[in-house]
């Protein structure tokens, strides 16, 4: 290319981008990051188990056999057996979906609230906005945790109960966020060209809104997932989530922690689980960030 | 040669497995001379400028040579180069507002340059040298914030500051992108009054002609050709030939345009939280001319902008449009930064035929798209750029004219543009200039936000100068149209 034709910006055909666009090359990117492909594995083997898993028990999840309490990994248990003579190997399958399962659901039920209520709170503006960013106040005064703790109170322990108080506890805190995104993007030159050429605010929004911050918050949410796992599996562990006998990896490290001086194999793999669920959910949320980052724009 | 200060020979410049960003160039600069590098963004310069203050990034691969009064400068270590900064090549940055620290007065970012190297100014220099560079009452602004003070202002105190150790060399990277047209050659001014070399860089080459002793026009990480303007104006070289007749802007003086009035406001005020954006503007447009706004940073330009395209209501005042503009898609905007402008996920095409789309208008096939598309990329001079490319992959250049595509398309009755080429090189932006003086030939009238005052002085019909919120002074050319047309 002559430089003539560089400098005069004369017409050409497109050269490798300065900018590489987040859209059309985005796979090629993410899966040069080798957090991120470490991360998809994990997450790859994780959801096959939670979604096989209970079809593989090799033997029923849930059926004591005092016989054989407490027997260490050996041949016929692969992981030991409980204290009722649980085979940890076919709960550990058989939970994978309970946990993995609900801290998705949370997560996006709170991805699909948030977005909403954020996207129409920026752009309707007035009192709509008034009225729910208040509401997204006081949720957000509340801590959490007692919030959560409040709603299974008066809702009764259950994974189901649990659900809606994790979902309750933190909706707030991404309507804001998906709120504050959509005030960005409005004053956008490309949304401000839209409006003055005559598109209606329903196109804007699916056109050049939405996509923008449904991505943004997508990478907030997977950031967020190992959190929502160790959530859940905390909730159960306090005896709040998953009830006896279903198996879930928090609950049955809350019943095994008693055995731990003369069993200790009955923590370890729920606690494994736990921990490759946190560090997948981590990898693959810090792979999508670090891709979509602003550098990748300048 | 004994008055050579700072020689580079074949200096190569890369980043790990990244292109090789400046290309064996061979350049130097002789004491007490100011010479100007200019070239489009992307073509090195700001590369060659940390290389000489040693501040390349880690992992930056050098070859060849950059030696300064005898030493290389690659070789040096952090310690050498640390005494070398400040003492023998001042920096001055491009914007003055983010180079200085909004909580700390004018007087502690000055005396920095003497506290870095461990002294101490001697009470009433630091005031002098301020009133050296031009800055009136130094003694009571001194102890004001950054914020306080004009940018031309800021940027000559930076000046100051940057010569405080009389610097055989200055190195002032775009150091007047920041500022209004008037302030700029102010600066430029004292900064070759510094009596120091000057290495100015620039993508501005009708400022740099007014200025350096010599240009070096580098593209791509090579130079292409150096030489006093002089001898450059006349060069042979054809890349060289198109870019000095670039510098000019189109002229279209002793066009008479015979319009009607398309757009009126009078008395127009807005209002933020208290604060009077603009109170009191008359404006009106008149079909086909170029109406030229101007004026310095946040004096309501662009407020005045969002009333008139009717992004916002008026605070006061009342807004008339002719039957023309009301159908919606009348006013179309062109922005400052060409590459946002464009939505980033969509295809040219798409964002081109937006306007087309528009709830009144007649629903259109995608290939019906497409086809209008090419045909407006024809008109713009963009025929070989494929309409499936994004935003991101064309040059600004391109991407400007692609907005202004966008803003035709629809044929509006005005077309709102908001300092359209003060991101582009020159000859990008003289293109642009051309597709909206186009435009304006077409029947479509222009309102030409800018500070480029020279510019907008020969390019457009009328100029208004804004100020603090309201339309002040008029220039040159508005008087001639308000005898004609009193209004």
């Amino acid at each position: 290319m002559s430089a003539l034709d560089r400098f005069a910006s004369v017409a050409r055909p497109p050269v490798p981008a300065f900018r590489p666009n987040t859209s059309r090359r985005l796979w090629p990117q993410l899966l040069g990051h080798g957090g991120f492909r470490l991360g998809l594995a994990l997450c790859m083997l994780l959801l096959a188990m939670a979604i096989l898993g209970p079809a593989l028990t090799p033997f029923e999840p849930n059926w004591p056999d005092y016989a054989a309490a407490l027997q260490p990994p050996g041949a016929s248990h692969w992981l030991g057996t409980d204290a009722t003579g649980r085979d940890v190997l076919s709960r550990v399958l058989d939970g994978a979906h309970r946990s993995i399962g609900a801290a998705s659901l949370v997560l996006a039920a709170i991805f699909g609230i948030g977005l909403v209520v954020g996207t129409l709170a920026g752009l309707a503006g007035g009192w709509i906005d008034l009225i729910l960013m208040r509401l997204v106040d006081v949720v957000m005064t509340l801590p959490g945790l007692v919030l959560a703790i409040a709603v299974i109170g008066v809702l009764g322990p259950g994974l189901f109960n649990l659900l809606l108080a994790l979902i309750l506890a933190d909706w707030a805190y991404y309507a804001r966020l998906a709120r504050s995104l959509t005030l960005t993007a409005r004053q956008r030159p490309d949304v401000l060209a839209a409006r003055m050429a005559g598109i209606g605010w329903g196109r804007i929004l699916f056109g050049h809104i939405l996509p923008g911050v449904a991505l943004q918050l997508a990478v907030v949410a997977t950031l967020g997932l190992g959190g929502m796992i160790a959530a859940v599996s905390g909730f159960s562990f306090l005896g709040l989530g998953v009830q006896p006998p279903y198996a879930e990896w928090g609950a049955m490290l809350a019943e095994s922690r008693f055995y731990f001086p003369i069993a200790p194999w009955l923590l370890l793999a729920p606690a494994t689980l736990i921990f490759a669920s946190v560090l997948a959910a981590n990898l693959l949320g810090n792979g999508l960030r670090d891709t979509l980052a602003p550098r990748g724009r300048s | 040669m004994s008055d050579v200060l700072l020689a580079c020979k074949r200096l190569t410049i890369g980043y790990g497995a990244g292109p090789t960003v400046v290309q064996g160039i061979d350049l130097t600069i002789r004491a007490g001379e100011c010479l100007a590098l200019v070239g489009p963004s992307g073509s090195g310069k700001t590369t060659i400028a940390r290389a000489i203050l040693g501040l390349l990034p880690p992992g930056a691969q050098t070859s060849g040579s950059l030696t300064f009064q005898g030493q290389d400068v690659l070789t040096l270590d952090e310690a050498a180069l640390r005494q070398l900064r400040g003492r023998a090549i001042g920096y001055v940055a491009q914007d003055p507002y983010q180079a200085c620290d909004p909580l700390r007065t004018v007087q502690t970012h000055v005396s920095a340059a003497w506290a870095v190297h461990g002294e101490r100014p001697a009470a009433g220099v630091v005031c002098e040298r301020l009133a050296q560079a031009g800055i009136a009452d130094a003694a009571r602004a001194i102890d004001q914030y950054p914020h306080q003070w004009s940018g031309g202002m800021l940027q000559r105190a930076s000046i100051a500051a940057a010569t405080a150790h009389a610097p055989a060399l200055l190195v002032a990277d775009e150091p007047t992108s920041a500022l209004d047209t008037d302030r700029a050659d102010a600066v430029l001014a004292t900064l070759k009054a510094s009596g120091s070399a000057v290495l100015l860089i620039s993508h501005d080459l009708g400022l740099v002609l007014r200025h350096a002793d010599r240009i070096a026009l580098c593209d791509e990480g090579r130079i292409l050709e150096t030489g006093t303007p002089q001898a450059l104006s006349i060069s042979s070289n054809r890349y060289v030939q198109n870019l000095f007749s670039a510098v000019g802007v189109p002229s279209r003086k002793g066009r008479e345009h015979q319009g009607e009035i398309c757009l009126s406001g009078r008395g127009l005020g807005m209002r933020y939280g208290g604060h009077d954006a603009i109170s009191d503007c008359d404006v009106s447009v008149y079909a086909g001319e170029i109406l030229g706004i101007t004026g310095p940073s946040g004096c309501g330009k662009s407020t005045l902008l969002r009333l008139l395209g009717g992004l916002e209501r008026p605070y006061a005042g009342t807004l008339k449009r002719s039957v023309a503009l009301n159908r919606p898609g009348s006013i179309m905007p062109v922005f400052q930064d060409p590459v946002v402008s464009l939505n980033s996920r969509w295809a040219i095409w798409r964002s081109l035929t937006e306007p087309l789309t528009a709830r009144h208008l007649p629903r259109l096939s995608q290939k019906q798209r497409r086809d209008r598309a090419a045909a407006a990329l024809e008109q713009v001079g963009l025929g070989a750029v494929d309409p499936e490319s994004l935003p991101g992959q064309l040059s600004s250049g391109q991407c400007q004219r692609i907005s202004v595509a966008r803003a035709t398309i629809g044929q509006p009755a005005i077309i709102l543009a908001d300092e359209p080429t003060s991101a582009l090189d020159t000859i990008a932006r003289q293109q642009v200039l051309n597709l909206l003086s186009g435009a304006a030939l077409d029947g479509t009238a222009i309102v030409l936000v800018s500070h480029d005052q020279h510019m907008l002085n020969q390019f457009a019909d009328r100029v208004l100068v804004m100020q603090d919120g309201r339309l002040a002074v008029r220039g040159p050319f508005s008087q001639r149209a308000a005898v004609a047309r009193p209004f």
